[in-house]
């Protein structure tokens, strides 16, 4: 089975407090990704212009992609910037979360057994009525 | 094998469904609810469409277009459904946050609005511009004529004496100058 790479991009700005939770989480998913479904989870954290020390601890992990900016431009440059790094590896995708760690790293496991589904419609006038 | 290789495109994670324990504040909740409704002015049926939880493949990244610095979420979804990629939801658990706090403000319906009115024109810029621009310059011109055969026949005193045809001409030519000055730049960015 050939290994694919799957980069997950954490835009990060002031979360020193919840980067040792969410880097933990992140190495246990991509133990279970490369195991259960061959694919290599590729950590990369983005680093915002973090004015607390945020950016010192994402140094100290191993094993992840560190980006960042010297200032804080918003997330939606962040994000930008994470997909233009997807766009130039050799990654199939990219998951994003958020730097919060609300999220929960099990449901990974949801997108990559097509738990997804579509909803089909729709006009504006269908929404409301 | 993963089933991400599926035809979708974009998935995002869906926070408001039947077995979800997760309480968000009501404020967020009422915001996501009218993102859901804008959305859905784009014709994009999305439960969450707020979330950060996303998978994006490369299909998408590869011609991603992103306006703005602010947020993304939303852009993302209007990118993907005007280039006709099929966007998925997967059910997803949420955590209360341990600290810190959120950067979502009053300003955020502003700015996300704005910049999906901006990548629509964008992305759409013959319909949204160059279309009405050559429509309205058509009218003014027909309007030209009319008061030219006007002045001939000795109706009037002067060539141009209606300032409705000046609107039209003017206005026609702001859109479709615009309109085709953007789409050099998409050409030239490409």
């Amino acid at each position: 089975m050939s290994t694919k790479t799957i980069n997950i991009c954490v835009p990060v700005y002031n979360e020193e407090e919840n980067l040792n939770h969410i880097y933990q989480d992140l190495q246990k998913a991509a133990l279970t990704l490369i195991d259960k479904y061959g694919i290599n989870l590729n950590i990369v954290f983005f680093d915002d212009g973090s004015i607390d020390n945020s950016r010192q601890k994402l140094k100290e992990f191993k094993d992840v992609e560190l980006l960042y900016s010297n200032e804080n431009k918003g997330l939606g440059s962040a994000i930008k910037e994470l997909i233009l790094h997807t766009k130039q590896s050799d990654a199939i995708g990219m998951f994003k979360i958020d730097g919060d760690g609300q999220m929960n790293l099990n449901d990974l496991e949801k997108f990559l057994d097509g738990e997804y589904y579509e909803k089909l419609c729709c006009n504006l006038w269908e929404s409301f009525s | 094998m993963a089933n991400i290789t599926k035809n979708y495109v974009v998935i995002y994670g869906n926070r408001f469904h039947s077995s979800s324990n997760y309480e968000m504040p009501l404020l967020r909740k009422l915001g996501s609810k009218f993102f859901k409704y804008i959305m859905k002015s784009f014709s994009i049926n999305i439960s969450d469409p707020t979330n950060g939880f996303v998978y994006l493949s490369r299909r998408y990244i590869d011609n991603s277009k992103i306006i703005g610095n602010y947020n993304a979420a939303q852009q993302i979804l209007l990118d993907a459904k005007l280039r006709n990629l099929k966007i998925g939801e997967v059910d997803i658990e949420l955590t209360p946050r341990g600290s810190g706090e959120s950067f979502i403000g009053i300003k955020y319906p502003i700015i996300v609005i704005s910049n999906l009115i901006a990548l629509y024109v964008y992305k759409k810029t013959v319909r949204v511009l160059i279309a009405p621009g050559i429509f309205s310059l058509l009218i003014g011109f027909l309007l030209l004529i009319y008061n030219i055969y006007l002045w001939l026949i000795g109706v009037k005193t002067q060539i141009i004496s209606d300032q409705i045809l000046i609107l039209f001409i003017v206005f026609g030519a702001q859109l479709s100058i615009t309109g085709f000055l953007i789409e050099i730049f998409k050409n030239r960015s490409n």
